[in-house]
């Protein structure tokens, strides 16, 4: 290979080794980090041997791709790569596990999902058996001190030997009615005297009291209910209305008369201040409306992520995919400090932007009002049918063949674009805006072009499952061959996050480097069969899917495939440095 | 208004005209048509005999929030009052009157006003709410008794 082949190094990209097949020529064109990698290079030339079939294969694919999208057949050459992936990878995985001790594959995240049920029996089940021993108090007792203390037994036992009626006081527990490990009520629900004034509402004609042993104090029924469910959503622990005597569990429940009011809702709030508490062990999924607890069983796990600039992502039980370490949605290639700097700046920066971008397009001749309804980028004015791309605004005709070449950041061009833009959106005191600012821009608009396509792709994941009913209905296939447009459109969304974030990667990078255009290339190819794919989903007639069946499958494991070497050459920038 | 913040404070009104501590007096304002205005009283706290307040009788406005007696009511005296424990808005920062403390929906008119009295003459000075008073009581006793005693002269018995 005398050229250098944007696409050679990464197109395959399912396992780390397959990617450095030419990593020789890189060396004489890339000067950094050489002396770190040698080491790595002499185990990589090892494996060139069994890479060289499938080296051929990627150029194939290539060719043909930049000649003519369509006549490119592209399923048998995908089938070939198929082959090669599994080929290669079984012979290097062997190799791989022993020769490098610390391959990025062992750093995985061993967590659990639970609800707020589930942590609070493991909690109390845990704990009580072990703590109760050492109190000789009731469980109730024993379940108010550990609400008192967020559940940090630590502390409480620390507390509780340095001064043991101290630490009972404190939570209102009357230690000279002292239990002795028996559950003993210390409420009566009585019937009220004719005579009665409750001390509280002051009313008369009651019809139940409740009076408390220990304290002598007491009140009406409704006023009790009343005051407990005000107190169970702020404190820890619920206490008399006259004075500092706690109610215990039992005892709110008798009150209340329902446990789901009563000391299931007491638990449930302080279980929340424990998972604040806890955060780096115990984290809510960020999804609205989801109430699923992602559990980390081995925090030390968490440390090496960084270090491979990946991030630990999670699934919820209701499919939410996150990243246990800041909390977003997937941003690979991002790494979690670039995900976090993005943010940061995208809010500080882009507050009128987003308003500049998110909504509607005029159409570039009659200049009436478009919004985008569907995946592609191809779009066609409803009043003046002009074709034009919707990323550049511009004639969709050059864009036939060289799809998308509009993604890529060409100074010159979109530099003279974007200023005349701003010239009414974004004015700054001398009329132009900084170079970097520009650039921003332009990475900003991919990013959130992408996002608004990505909430179209979620509106047609809604409909699938209709789709997939009107085929069965029309076609009469079985439900489970139906199933591969649910795999596909998975894909498409997942490859849509990551293509996003690579955006954000993109901003960051050195743009001389060739490794960020190697990552660009691969985005725009990434790019173009996303939108490719997500062109298949407009399709609307079910004969027609069918048709596609094999067509969008393949089309969608190729994305996936593309998207997995995106990401790995996003590690690759940020490892290397050349992305800060 | 609740009809049970109405019902209480109908209560409260009327065990204060059977029984008050002596030399205090409270009673709910008038609304501009005539009414009475049950959820905003006026009150007045004397001073301690044979105390630096003991000349003065010190006025209190107290009012009470729509969820009382689950929620205390906020009492005040004029702004600028001189106290440590008096925030320069004349809000009293005592732990009875603070939801999230010690307030229980028992407590009583009368508990509220003498808990008051009690701390005029013992300031807490762990938690301040306004630097004059403050800084004179931990620093300069003898300003802060004449500031005190000039005060009381302001407010009459």
């Amino acid at each position: 290979m005398t050229k250098l082949d944007p696409f050679c190094c990464h197109s395959i990209g399912s396992n780390s080794e397959l990617s450095y097949t030419d990593e020789d020529e890189f060396y004489e064109v890339i000067d950094i980090g050489k002396e770190q990698e040698e080491e790595e290079k002499e185990e990589e030339e090892e494996e060139e041997g069994e890479d060289d079939g499938d080296t051929d294969t990627e150029e194939f694919i290539f060719e043909n791709s930049d000649s003519d999208s369509d006549t490119y057949s592209f399923e048998s050459q995908f089938l070939n790569i198929k082959e090669n992936v599994l080929k290669t990878s079984k012979n290097l995985s062997p190799k791989s596990s022993t020769s490098n001790k610390h391959s990025i594959n062992d750093v995985k995240v061993d967590y659990d999902c639970l609800n707020t049920l589930q942590l609070y029996d493991m909690l109390i089940e845990s704990k009580i058996r072990r703590l109760k021993p050492i109190f000789k108090i009731s469980e109730t007792r024993l379940l108010n001190l550990l609400a008192y203390f967020d559940w940090n037994e630590d502390r409480l036992i620390e507390r509780y030997t340095e001064n043991k009626e101290d630490t009972l006081s404190s939570c209102g527990i009357n230690i000279f009615g002292s239990d002795n490990g028996n559950d003993i009520k210390n409420v009566i629900k009585l019937e009220a005297k004719k005579s009665y004034v409750c001390p509280i509402c002051c009313e008369d004609n009651l019809e139940w009291v409740f009076y408390l042993k220990t304290c002598k104090h007491h009140a009406c029924q409704e006023c009790y209910q009343r005051y407990i469910k005000d107190e169970i959503n702020k404190s820890k622990l619920v206490k008399c209305m006259n004075c500092d005597n706690t109610l215990n569990l039992n005892d709110l429940d008798l009150i209340m008369g329902d446990k789901d009011d009563g000391s299931r809702k007491l638990l449930e709030f302080s279980i929340r201040s424990f998972i604040t508490k806890h955060s780096d062990q115990y984290k809510w999924c960020p999804f609205a409306d989801c109430d699923q607890i992602i559990h980390v069983k081995d925090t030390c796990q968490l440390v090496e992520f960084p270090r491979y600039h990946i991030s630990p992502y999670v699934k919820c039980n209701n499919d939410h995919n996150f990243c246990f370490q800041c909390g977003r949605e997937k941003h690979a290639p991002a790494d979690c400090r670039l995900a976090n700097n993005w943010i940061k700046k995208a809010d500080k920066e882009s507050a009128t932007l987003n308003w500049v971008f998110a909504n509607t397009k005029e159409c570039p001749r009659c200049s009436v009002n478009i919004e985008k309804n569907g995946g592609c980028n191809h779009m066609i004015c409803g009043g003046c049918k002009y074709e034009f791309c919707w990323v550049c605004e511009q004639d969709w005709e050059p864009h036939k063949n060289s799809f998308f070449n509009c993604i890529k950041y060409e100074k010159g061009k979109v530099g003279n674009n974007v200023e005349d833009e701003n010239s009414d959106s974004n004015k700054t005191k001398n009329g132009k805006l900084p170079k970097d600012f520009q650039k921003y821009k332009h990475y900003y608009r991919l990013f959130s072009e992408h996002e608004q396509s990505a909430k179209l792709d979620m509106k047609l994941y809604a409909q699938i499952e209709k789709k997939i009913q009107s085929m069965q209905e029309t076609v009469g296939i079985s439900w489970i061959e139906g199933q591969f447009l649910q795999e596909s459109i998975n894909n498409l969304i997942n490859a849509r996050t990551a293509l996003k974030w690579s955006f954000a990667l993109s901003y960051y990078s050195d743009q001389s480097h060739n490794l960020t255009k190697i990552f660009e290339d691969n985005q725009l190819l990434l790019a173009s069969n996303i939108e490719e794919l997500s062109q298949l989903f407009t399709e609307k007639d079910p004969r027609m899917l069918l048709e596609m069946k094999l067509k969008c499958l393949n089309k969608a494991q190729f994305v996936k495939a593309r998207m997995e070497a995106l990401i790995e050459c996003g590690r690759e920038l940020l490892s290397k440095g050349i992305c800060s | 208004m609740s009809s049970l913040c109405l019902q209480r404070l109908q209560e409260e009104r009327k065990k204060w005209r059977k029984d008050h501590p002596f030399g205090f007096w409270a009673k709910p304002t008038k609304n501009s048509d005539g009414s009475l205005n049950m959820q905003r009283w006026d009150a007045g706290i004397p001073g301690k005999e044979n105390t630096i307040w003991g000349q003065g009788c010190f006025p209190i406005t107290i009012e009470y929030p729509n969820d009382y007696p689950s929620k205390p009511p906020k009492v005040k005296f004029p702004a600028g009052f001189y106290h440590p424990n008096v925030y320069p808005s004349g809000t009293i920062c005592l732990s009875i009157l603070n939801e999230s403390q010690d307030w229980r929906p028992a407590i009583t008119l009368k508990q509220i006003v003498l808990g008051i009295q009690s701390l005029l003459e013992n300031p807490n000075p762990n938690s301040p709410a306004q630097e004059p008073a403050w800084r004179a009581f931990s620093r300069n006793i003898k300003e802060y008794e004449t500031k005190v005693l000039e005060q009381a002269r302001k407010y009459p018995k």
